[in-house]
């Protein structure tokens, strides 16, 4: 039997439920999940605010339409080591600066 | 004392996203995720006497009614509200007797920039609460 390895896994089921992407989408869908990815843990790494400012900023260079539960998923996260102004703060930046409604 | 803004979405993400970002900015901004529960919420402000000073309002709501037909309810309890309408629509023209007819104060149309609601929001408000 085939053992096919986790990253063709992946790609596979995002096929599955991406049908109607084609190959070139779906290699900048898979590029951007991880740059995103990449982006997320580089803020889960730091409660520098304005670096995290920044990387929320970046983070939106590669979303598409999901942008409030993609932001309130990575402060949520932050929630645990920042305060509640804190990520309240963020968040207003996020959307004065960048993000739209 | 703080501007009362209420606020109707059915988006869940929308409707937090808003009013998370009013309260940041000094408001003090209640959601409702249909045109019951604005009602429903405005009643009883008005009975409690702490009533909105503005409704910002969805245009077009999964069930329910519309954003238009709301605030014609509400006006029906207080004709002097101030209602703002958020729309996704490019083409308003389609609605414009509507939108006439429910004398709304302004429409925002998305995607907003929070800045952007806020300076509606002044402009709405007048000089009703400036320092």
């Amino acid at each position: 039997m085939e053992i096919k390895d986790p990253k063709e896994k992946y790609i596979e089921a995002v096929k599955a439920l991406f049908t109607n992407f084609s190959d070139e989408e779906m290699d900048k869908y898979i590029e951007e999940e991880a740059l995103m990815q990449e982006i997320e843990n580089k803020i889960n790494q730091t409660t520098d605010l304005e670096k995290i400012e920044v990387l929320l900023s970046e983070l939106g260079d590669h979303m598409e339409r999901s942008l409030f539960k993609e932001i309130r998923v990575t402060l949520a996260a932050l929630n645990k080591k920042l305060a509640d102004e804190e990520v309240d703060f963020l968040l207003f930046k996020a959307f004065q600066n960048k993000y739209t409604i | 004392m703080k501007p009362k803004i209420l606020i109707m979405d059915d988006e869940d993400d929308i409707r937090e996203v808003i009013a998370k970002l009013l309260n940041y900015l000094g408001y003090k901004a209640v959601q409702t995720k249909d045109s019951y529960e604005a009602i429903y919420e405005y009643t009883k402000a008005i009975e409690i006497k702490e009533p909105y000073d503005v409704v910002v309002l969805d245009l077009t709501m999964a069930y329910g009614l519309n954003g238009i037909d709301t605030l014609k309810r509400l006006r029906e309890m207080n004709p002097n509200i101030k209602g703002i309408i958020c729309t996704g629509y490019s083409n308003v023209s389609d609605i414009e007797e509507k939108l006439k007819e429910a004398q709304i104060d302004h429409i925002i149309h998305k995607p907003f920039k929070i800045n952007e609601l806020e300076i509606v929001l002044s402009k709405v408000l007048g000089d009703k609460f400036e320092s």
